[in-house]
């Protein structure tokens, strides 16, 4: 190699140099702004929607270093005209066959499942239920549970979700509502079966075909218990669902809704024991407010207390499919505590012939709309603030100088390791002051 | 006054800091004058006398600072005075006490960006007293975090249970070794064999025997996963043996043993040492990190890093009168470790710090505290 520059090194110093990087600060769009407002507003003025928490990190490192803002706007913008103005079909958000494993980072192949349900005994025991004796519920008849079943077009199913529910061993606490928004398939019959035996069952139809969260709305509104859960006509629970459940919000007061990992069923009519025994199930993490705006832990059986409902009000009947989602959203933003139960006691059925291969447009638009609504208010003002204030933010916190050097703070995540930073800094000092 | 246990590390393995935590909850139990209630992620089946048991989230290696608020709720709804985890969670303002069980990953320079590392730095900060298993891991301890007041630092030894690690009869032993194949004499090796670092040095022990000429032998590997590829070198004409034991059984294979090698380069106490010997075990170990204080004179020390020096440790145990005296000392010296001083240690630090914490001088730490931990969870965006 000679001692010469190569025109990529040449490039790169003049691209590097103070003046170009004065000739870009003046090019910059809105640059007394700080990088997390603005991309706050460039995804929601572009996309239409509120930027995740882990994008204003990533957006905010590329803006760093050489990115400049209306580079990044125009990318932003070319993928809405895409979507609206041009016929290319988006790619479907996943492969076909393929379903998002909860708290996996990874995809479940409907093969993958099936290959594990061959080697699956067809009638195989039930696994033991983890029991704590500290949860055991006090001995009385007062009611505890409201499981609250939106019914439409549930024939094929209502046998098996009526024999579920009711052998639940807290049934005798429960009762269930079933709102059965003017379904064509007659389920009443079945219904009126069990009715018979347990009086504990309350119907009631709807003179139209109502939505879902309308229904869940209508049976929160007619619900006696203190917990509230809702059920799905194909999906599964342990006997001991209920119970696992309500012990936990009878112990902890602090907790508003409790929610747990779920087995994965690809075949709609198996025994919770043999779906269990195949083994493959969620693994959801403690909800925050962040990762509760990716991924919705929650969503599978939940149960929650019924008096959440006159502190967050209803669920918003505009929505058809992330009323769920948007509901849980408006907890966070009211700092109410989730608790997850490690045992998982419910059958998530997913429909293998239900998986679609295009992309599902509602299934994307209304949780984009339910995080437009609420991102702004989830999102910290300390993610989006400048640098500069959120030092000063920590060394408020922490009441003693703290130094962040400003070559550190080219990391995603370095809001956070400025706070660890300062952590230590306070614990040294405590230390200090302690031995005085 | 109550005391949270926080039974993380149960979930993620059951091996010797699980061990720890199970010999001495009961022990606190008797000695704690406060309710203990343990927090079980996973991994715990069944009761711990005298303890409440209850349920909470599984622990994943994200979203920590978030924990620390649930962690909190926990310990506020209990009234408690104080906080400890079995590994490296943390609450945000009831003041907690750390077991310090070694400083493998500050030492061994792993990468400490990662959030189990970031939270046991996490952990130590907001810990007011450090209960270390051995003076290397307090010393340690205190060279990496020079800010650590000495006098809040103590040492307890890890213990052994007699009634389990004892000397067990020889009928037990030959039916043992029967039943496992390893009617030749035999080594064993304990734990996994291959880790970051490769600080547990099994590699040392199987080129050693690999090069020797004697086929008079056999090798046990207890634990470390089933999976022995890579050792077919020293297999000719000589077995591996991988089992995974219970501790009735690890008693009985320590027992029938030539001896147990255990050249790891750094550990915070190093168990096994002391089990082998008190099931009557020579042994044979380094002189790095605590296992000369673990050892005591009554193990064969190597350095660790030499092949020949292994092959001469290896044959040395096989020596009728070497092996006598090592059995004879090991015995002496296995004595020295009992759970019941550790959990009178742990138990100190945990009453000075609920006295100090009625007294208030954690007051202002903790609020500091808590403000800048909540301010690292709204900013805490990987995952």
């Amino acid at each position: 190699m000679s001692g010469r520059m190569t025109t990529a090194a040449m490039v790169e110093n003049i691209a590097t140099s103070s003046e170009a990087a004065a000739v870009r600060a003046r090019a910059e769009l809105v640059p007394t702004v700080p990088n997390g407002k603005f991309i706050q507003f460039a995804y929601a003025s572009l996309l239409g929607r509120s930027p995740m928490a882990q994008e204003i990190g990533y957006w905010d490192q590329l803006l760093k270093q050489n990115l400049r803002r209306d580079k990044m706007a125009l990318g932003l913008l070319s993928q809405r005209a895409t979507r609206e103005l041009t016929d290319t079909p988006a790619p479907p958000p996943f492969n076909p066959g393929t379903f998002p494993w909860m708290g996996m980072d990874r995809f479940i192949s409907i093969k993958e499942w099936q290959d594990k349900a061959a080697v699956t005994d067809a009638n195989p025991p039930p696994l033991q239920p983890r029991i704590y004796s500290s949860l055991q519920l006090a001995n009385e008849q007062t009611l505890l549970v409201s499981a609250i079943a939106s019914l439409y077009r549930g024939g094929e199913y209502i046998e098996q979700f009526m024999q579920n529910i009711t052998s639940q061993s807290l049934f005798s606490r429960s009762e269930l509502i079933i709102i059965d928004a003017d379904s064509p398939e007659n389920e009443y019959e079945v219904i009126w079966r069990y009715m018979k035996r347990f009086p504990n069952i309350v119907y009631h139809r709807a003179a139209t075909r109502i939505g879902i969260y309308e229904a869940w709305n209508l049976g929160v509104q007619m619900a006696k218990g203190r917990y509230v859960t809702n059920t799905n006509m194909d999906d599964l629970r342990r006997q001991d669902s209920f119970e696992r459940q309500a012990e936990v919000l009878e112990k902890f007061e602090f907790v508003d809704v409790v929610y747990q990992d779920f087995y994965y069923g690809f075949e709609g009519k198996a025994s919770f024991d043999r779906t269990a025994a195949i083994g493959v199930h969620s693994a959801v993490p403690v909800v925050t407010p962040y990762n509760l705006m990716q991924s919705n832990s929650p969503h599978n059986a939940p149960m929650w207390r019924r008096e959440l409902h006159s502190d967050i009000g209803m669920f918003d009947t505009s929505y058809r499919s992330a009323g769920d989602f948007d509901f849980w959203l408006r907890c966070v933003r009211a700092d109410k505590t989730f608790f997850k139960i490690n045992d998982p006691h419910v059958v998530y059925f997913v429909n293998p012939e239900g998986l679609s291969t295009r992309p599902d447009t509602r299934g994307i638009e209304e949780p984009d709309r339910a995080r437009s609504e609420h991102g702004p208010e989830i999102i910290s003002p300390w993610l989006v603030s400048s640098d500069e204030e959120f030092v000063k933010e920590i060394v408020r916190r922490a009441a003693l100088p703290v130094e962040i050097a400003p070559a550190s703070r080219q990391l995603p995540d370095w809001r956070y390791t400025a706070v660890q930073t300062a952590l230590r800094r306070c614990s040294a000092a405590s230390r200090r002051t302690a031995s005085h | 006054m109550t005391l949270v246990v926080d039974g993380m590390f149960f979930q993620l393995a059951q091996s010797g800091i699980a061990r720890v935590w199970r010999a001495i909850l009961p022990l606190l139990a008797k000695k704690l004058d406060m309710p203990i209630i343990f927090l079980d992620r996973g991994g715990v089946t069944g009761e711990f006398e005298g303890i409440e048991v209850v349920p909470f989230p599984a622990y994943k290696p994200l979203y920590n600072p978030a924990e620390s608020r649930l962690l909190e709720q926990v310990c506020q709804h209990y009234g408690a005075t104080v906080f400890a985890s079995t590994y490296y969670s943390t609450p945000l303002q009831t003041p907690s006490v750390l077991l310090v069980y070694d400083m493998i990953p500050e030492h061994l320079d792993f990468d400490l960006t990662q959030r189990i590392w970031r939270e046991k730095e996490i952990a130590i900060a907001h810990a007011r007293r450090h209960v270390c298993i051995s003076q290397s891991t307090r010393s340690d301890l205190l060279r990496f975090y020079p800010e650590l007041d000495p006098a809040c630092a103590t040492v307890a030894y890890c213990g052994i249970d007699p009634a389990v690690f004892r000397p067990m009869e020889e009928g037990a032993v030959a039916q043992f070794r029967q039943r496992s194949g390893l009617e030749r004499p035999y080594y064993v090796f304990v734990g996994s064999r291959v880790q970051e670092k490769n600080y547990k040095n099994a590699g040392l022990f199987f080129e050693a025997v690999a090069s020797m000429q004697e086929r008079d032998f056999d090798v046990l590997c207890v634990g470390g996963g089933k999976d022995t590829s890579g050792l077919e070198a020293i297999g000719k004409r000589r077995r591996v043996v991988q089992m995974d034991l219970d501790d009735e059984s690890l008693a009985l294979a320590y027992a029938g043993a030539a001896a147990l090698v255990y050249p790891s380069l750094y550990e915070g106490f190093g168990l096994p040492v002391a089990e082998a010997m008190s099931c009557e075990c020579p042994v044979i170990t380094t002189g790095h990190s605590s296992l000369p204080e673990v050892a005591g004179d009554a193990a064969v020390l190597v350095s660790g890093f030499s092949i020949p020096e292994m092959v001469e440790a290896l044959r040395s145990v096989r020596d009728t009168v070497k092996r006598d005296d090592l059995v004879r000392r090991g015995k002496v010296q296995a004595g020295k470790f009992r759970w019941e001083p550790f959990a009178d240690e742990v138990a100190n630090a945990i009453r000075a710090t609920a006295t100090d914490a009625k007294s208030g001088i954690y007051a202002d730490f903790y609020e500091h505290w808590a403000q800048l931990r909540e301010l690292q969870r709204t900013v805490d965006v990987l995952g």
